[in-house]
């Protein structure tokens, strides 16, 4: 009945910064600051905000180093403190008052402008998966979003955005399924070229979504 | 019929298999959805709904430029380095005090009721050595003793009987008299938290772990060289057809042609393991005579008797000498019985459900002990303690 621990990199590179370490200091950087901005923009269409708070972020990191905790998992905590930095911006910038962490603005929208689109269908397609977003709630939103595009654990999602693991799941699923419901279905003619499609190739991607 | 539609989707947008098989698809998933569609073809329709939901969520998101990344990283470190020049005396970046309390060494030896059957001499009489010291001790053969205080002292005795000791900054050398009727013998006794490193007159290399001691003589002289050792040593013995190497241990004795291999066998522990790097030995016990190949390691149980052969990775056996722990599944009670006798300090735990654990992993030695502990308390779910100059264990709750 004995539990086995890895000890991961994570935490030797996170050893590595708290004991000094510039080089494990720029590739925790490096590592996460694209998916820490991505995550941001869902908050905020201010880009030099994000870019500000991310810079707090990693300068408090750097601050307050020999007094951080041990953690096996940069990202989260990464994740977290921008959140937090994210919210108290938000607030100071004095567009919302003082904002209720629940109502928290989460613009996670489907882009329908791509070059990689050249079917008509698509387009129409995401467009109606972005109404479908319309439906949701902020926090149904950003649960789905650090599920799917940040591809956090629900162990994770569920310390970022301070529920409980029951909660956390919930929310995705609640979501999903209102996505589900609200995103009709295509013409049948669009499904006989997908068949085609998968029997032929192996990885599939939109671009080879045949005429 | 619409009512058993719906149901698939739910299962295939929920299904964190069918969402990994889009997302990041692999020959194994592709083979396995490919088959269930074949299998399933009314399921297409869902499926691809399915698959566009999924795609949809995760279209390209806002990104940086190259140049954005960079910019933004030299805000970052112009506003650290300001920062830095500002505070010029404070070390942000300085550990905090060392925890690493000796604990004294409670006595090294006591006589054994069954004396290692060596020909000549009888080590276990030039092993007593009184408890005094927590310190590094040469004892020279005319009992003289050298003591060194720092953390590790590395001996070099060259054929013309002269030793170089380097202990941190301080190099001495010394011409050890030479006398060709009897050999001389020197010990090295390495209390626990402390590690050296001997270079004998052959050019072999012994390396002993904390809390251990060797016995050896100063040339070799006669037609076989051997050496006494008690706790654990990393031995690189240098090629010479013309005289075997010895290693003697309380009930282990190992003959060697030139190697490098591991041998663990210390007083308070139960069992006496070898492991061979490269080369070939002869292992001896009292009952039985082994002969070993590379990555094999030999486990003689102390109290059975029995010696057991197997294949291991070496590099968690010898991975000390550089200042790194290998642990491969490792049990926490075995790491920290390691960890107390590198850095001399006593752990303990009362929480049995510690014992099912097991740690898989590189831990970085070089640092204080207190840094491996937030290592360990970062990995397993285990907090640590300290009281009275013993650190505790519990689990996390």
């Amino acid at each position: 009945m004995g539990r086995e621990y890895q000890i991961n990199s994570d935490t030797l590179l996170w050893n590595d910064f708290i004991k000094g370490n510039e080089n494990a200091f720029r590739l925790i950087y490096n590592s996460h600051v694209q998916s820490l901005f991505k995550y941001g923009c869902n908050f905020t269409h201010d880009e030099a905000l994000i870019k500000d708070c991310i810079h707090d972020v990693f300068i408090d990191l750097s601050k307050y180093r020999s007094g951080l905790g041990v953690t096996n998992n940069i990202r989260l905590y990464l994740y977290k403190s921008l959140k937090r930095k994210i919210i108290s911006s938000l607030s100071k910038g004095g567009i919302f008052g003082t904002i209720d962490p629940e109502n928290l603005p989460f613009h996670y929208s489907i882009s329908v402008e791509d070059e990689l689109i050249d079917h008509e269908f698509e387009q129409q397609r995401y467009q109606q998966l972005d109404n479908a977003m319309l439906t949701l709630s902020p926090r149904q939103k950003e649960a789905i979003y650090l599920k799917f595009v940040s591809d956090l654990s629900y162990e994770e999602l569920s310390k970022v955005m301070k529920l409980n693991y029951q909660s956390a799941r919930n929310l995705v699923f609640k979501g999903l399924e209102k996505l589900r419901e609200s995103y009709p279905k295509s013409l049948f003619l669009f499904f006989l070229q997908l068949r085609i499609q998968i029997s032929d190739s192996k990885h599939e991607s939109q671009k080879n979504f045949q005429k | 019929m619409r009512h058993s539609n719906e149901n698939n989707k739910i299962e295939f947008i929920h299904n964190p298999d069918f969402v990994e098989w889009v997302l990041r698809p692999s020959i194994e998933s592709d083979d396995y959805w490919k088959t269930y569609i074949t299998d399933n073809p009314s399921t297409i329709k869902e499926i691809e709904h399915a698959r566009f939901l999924i795609k949809g969520l995760v279209r390209q998101q806002k990104s940086l430029t190259d140049a954005d990344v960079s910019t933004l990283w030299n805000k970052i470190e112009q506003t650290e380095s300001f920062r830095k020049r500002r505070f010029i005396n404070l070390t942000k970046w300085s550990i905090a005090a060392s925890i690493l309390i000796i604990v004294g060494i409670s006595g090294w030896l006591t006589v054994k009721n069954n004396p290692s059957k060596i020909k000549g001499i009888d080590y276990h009489s030039i092993a007593v050595i009184p408890t005094s010291g927590n310190d590094i001790k040469l004892i020279l053969s005319d009992q003289s003793e050298k003591t060194f205080t720092t953390k590790e002292v590395d001996l070099k005795y060259n054929q013309d009987g002269q030793l170089e000791t380097k202990a941190g900054k301080q190099v001495q050398t010394e011409d050890l008299s030479k006398n060709a009727e009897v050999e001389q013998m020197n010990q090295l006794v390495v209390p626990r938290g402390k590690r050296s490193s001997i270079e004998l007159a052959d050019g072999s290399k012994l390396w002993l772990n904390s809390g251990s001691r060797a016995i050896y003589p100063v040339a070799f002289n006669k037609k076989t060289r051997e050496i006494f050792i008690e706790g654990e040593g990393y031995l690189e013995v240098a090629h010479d057809a013309s005289r075997p190497f010895y290693v003697v241990t309380d009930r282990v004795k190992v003959k060697v042609l030139g190697t490098k291999f591991d041998i663990s066998a210390y007083k308070d522990d139960n069992h006496v393991s070898v492991v061979l790097v490269e080369g070939s030995i002869q292992a001896s016990t009292e009952k039985e005579s082994v002969v070993m190949v590379p990555n094999q390691k030999l486990n003689y149980e102390i109290s059975t008797q029995k010696s057991t052969l197997e294949k291991t990775n070496i590099l968690e056996y010898i991975s000390w000498k550089d200042g790194w722990m290998l642990c491969n599944k490792e049990q926490i009670q075995s790491i920290t019985t390691k960890l107390s006798r590198y850095y001399d300090i006593k752990i303990s735990y009362s929480d049995l459900r510690l014992n099912t654990m097991t740690l898989t992993g590189k831990l970085d030695l070089k640092s204080n002990c207190e840094e491996v502990l937030k290592v360990i308390c970062a990995t397993a779910p285990l907090k640590y303690e300290i009281i009275d100059n013993t650190i505790f264990l519990k689990m996390k709750e």
